[in-house]
């Protein structure tokens, strides 16, 4: 298999923004992979690769698609661990690889907009008001007061039925949101591992990242709200 | 300078990410200091990352795992 640019790492130059370190046991892991450890492999499977379909799935919207996309992933890397030069984590390359297969794919199967170079992006990464309008004065102070929020995130993280909104308020995030807002606040990744990851500058990342939380914040004010009213 | 809400919400990202200038920075400190509904608003963001940073992870099936590790398997072979 060619190793194309898309294969390679990308260095990320982000002012102010230290480059990360390979973590020790990364480099360890990789010179087990290269050593054929089965063990090692089955480890960095059952870490990362639930992960991988998720993100695939954002833009192939198929499980089984989303499935093929994210295991040729890890042949595409097992096949070019020998040129893994480090310069991200192991984690941060194998889900470059698939989210750059999971965009070329739907790209070509027109199932979502081809991924735009200026980094305007999807009409719904646009700039405007994340808050809908109405809900300030004309002169900017809130005319709808934000509720308290009973519960800590442990408990709300636990309750079903805000799991599933969670889930589905995911699911219907544009693309890149959806992989911003899943690698940032669901597996913690830094901004500057995001940036690498989707190839977007830091100020696109962060607008990102704003726009998919505030959608998220949304869809747990409803279903709070729907529970009060029960 | 004064800020109000509508831009103040507008920027809680920004200023969680460190990246409000120092100008901005102030008057958007000084505003979340004095309103209670920005507040209430930026802890309803805070409580939606970490409600998301523990969302659970489902599991590979093992069938997946079987496919995936075949692969692995037949890189170790020499070519023929």
């Amino acid at each position: 298999m060619a190793l194309g640019p898309r294969l390679q790492e990308f260095p990320c130059t982000l002012a102010g923004v230290a480059r990360t370190a390979p973590a020790e046991d990364d480099a360890a892991l990789v010179e087990r992979l290269r050593a054929g450890d089965e063990a090692a492999f089955t480890r960095v499977f059952d870490a990362y690769h639930a992960l991988l379909v998720r993100l695939a799935l954002g833009y192939v919207r198929n499980p089984s698609i989303a499935e093929e996309v994210a295991q040729d992933a890890w042949t595409a890397a097992l096949d070019s661990l020998d040129s893994f030069e480090h310069r991200s984590s192991f984690k941060t390359w194998i889900v470059r690889i698939t989210v750059n297969r999971a965009k070329t794919l739907a790209v070509r199967e027109g199932r979502s907009t081809p991924y735009d170079p200026t980094e305007r992006g999807d009409a719904d990464d646009a700039h405007g008001p994340t808050i809908p309008p109405e809900n300030f004065y004309s002169w900017g102070l809130w005319r709808t007061w934000p509720d308290r929020w009973t519960g800590t995130p442990e408990d709300l993280a636990l309750r079903r039925e805000v799991r599933e909104a969670i889930e589905e308020g995911l699911a219907g995030l544009p693309p890149r949101q959806r992989t911003v807002v899943i690698l940032r606040d669901v597996e913690g990744f830094s901004a500057e591992e995001v940036c690498n990851v989707l190839e977007v500058s830091e100020s696109s990342q962060r607008v990102l990242l704003h726009r998919g939380r505030a959608r998220m914040r949304e869809t747990l004010e409803r279903v709070l709200k729907e529970e009060r009213r029960r | 300078m004064i800020m109000w809400c509508r831009e103040a919400t507008e920027l809680m990202t920004d200023d969680m990410e460190g990246r409000l200038d120092a100008s901005k920075s102030r008057a958007f400190r000084l505003h979340v200091a004095l309103c209670p509904y920005c507040r209430a608003h930026r802890r309803q963001l805070e409580t939606t990352i970490a409600t998301l940073g523990r969302m659970p992870v489902e599991p590979s099936s093992d069938a997946s795992r079987e496919r995936a590790l075949a692969e692995f398997r037949s890189k170790k072979k020499p070519p023929a």
